[in-house]
């Protein structure tokens, strides 16, 4: 093999891997910078002024809404407090300390980020208010059957994300939300059990 | 031998300079994704007012317990103000750059009296009216937010904790006051 011709084919393996490369970054940014605290992620570039390149690319390629620093932050699981994959075959409990911001919610939606909506009058969505809480925790059932208690209706099928919204963060906590406690999310029986 | 190590040394290097060419170049080729499928559904002239629940819009991230109102503003008719009127549980506000950076944010609990009242001007304006006060007078306890670029938009989003709050929402938000150019008139 000439000079010319292992140029001619290292440029293209480059171009092909430089491509994928960046094609994968941009999509998967999400999980690659965001901020982790168990099962939770919070990309907290996004939203923030003169954002990094990659946070940029990620913006300009993603239909999600932008949320503000002083609005809220949010959260989002793809796996259980143990690294599992959640999975719409299995009953979920979402446990841990009231959080500390005004109001929160959760929601459940697909990996690709579409909401999810069980048949009414079942809720396949959470907020703080709705919730019973104890003298400073909260737990929420999430499955497909009634349950006792906070009941998430879990509508799904195949993998999905809990994305919690926390509302007014700042005024309990630092700006950052690195302060912020996130709750366990703790997989229950499955249906193939 | 040499020129395996020479084919994959040019390789490696060139792929690294592709990479970060295209992530430089995706924010200056293609215009952000939400602001795109944002306007393509602003060109009625009605307020645009959305749940969290639309699947219409294309945008994600939306929270099924809120409502949404953006305006989108161009600092070349002037400074742009946001006042709204009426009441919900919770309600914030924030305002983007054209190309999708938070600006500003706020919450209804930062607000005077739970009013929402800003007034946005380009950040070149900033020190000429500290200068002259009264010129930047625009509204009555109107929060003045510099921003550096000319065009955006601004989203509102209202807490509707249950159906029963669905029409509370829907007018506090159409009712809002988003408005460019001469403050005064």
């Amino acid at each position: 093999m000439n000079r010319a011709s292992i140029i001619v084919l290292a440029l293209i393996l480059a171009f092909a891997a430089g491509t994928m490369s960046a094609g994968y970054a941009v999509t998967h940014w999400l999980t690659l910078a965001s901020q982790r605290s168990g099962p939770w992620q919070r990309l907290s570039t996004i939203g923030q002024i003169n954002p990094d390149p990659y946070t940029q690319a990620f913006e300009h390629t993603s239909t999600q809404l932008p949320i503000g620093s002083a609005e809220g932050h949010i959260y989002i699981a793809s796996k259980d407090s143990l690294g599992l994959n959640l999975i719409s075959e299995c009953n979920y409990i979402i446990e841990g300390e009231i959080p500390a911001a005004r109001l929160f919610t959760l929601r459940v939606e697909t990996t690709g980020g579409q909401l999810i909506v069980a048949n009414s009058p079942l809720q396949s969505a959470l907020h703080s208010d709705q919730i019973l809480f104890t003298r400073t925790r909260f737990k929420i059932n999430v499955s497909a059957i009634v349950q006792p208690d906070n009941w998430l209706a879990l509508k799904a099928n195949g993998p999905f994300n809990f994305v919690m919204t926390y509302y007014d963060v700042a005024v309990i906590n630092d700006d950052t939300g690195n302060s912020t406690r996130l709750p366990e999310i703790i997989k229950g029986s499955c249906a193939d059990d | 031998m040499i020129k395996l190590v020479y084919g994959m040394l040019l390789t490696i290097s060139a792929a690294v300079l592709v990479h970060i060419a295209i992530i430089f170049l995706i924010p200056r080729v293609i215009e952000p994704q939400v602001v795109s499928q944002l306007q393509t559904f602003n060109q009625t002239g009605e307020p645009l007012v959305f749940t969290g629940s639309n699947k219409e819009l294309g945008v994600s991230g939306l929270d099924p317990f809120f409502q949404y109102r953006v305006c989108f503003y161009d600092l070349n008719d002037g400074p742009f103000l946001l006042v709204s009127s009426g009441d919900v549980p919770f309600f914030s506000a924030s305002l983007m750059a054209e190309n999708g950076d938070v600006l500003f944010s706020i919450t209804d609990r930062q607000t005077i009296s739970r009013v929402l009242n800003i007034e946005v001007r380009l950040a070149a304006e900033q020190q000429r009216l500290s200068q002259n006060l009264d010129e930047g007078a625009a509204g009555a306890g109107a929060v003045p937010v510099f921003v550096p670029n000319t065009k955006g938009y601004a989203v509102i989003r209202a807490f509707v904790p249950d159906k029963s709050w669905n029409g509370i929402a829907d007018n506090f938000l159409n009712e809002i006051i988003c408005q460019s150019g001469d403050i005064a008139s």
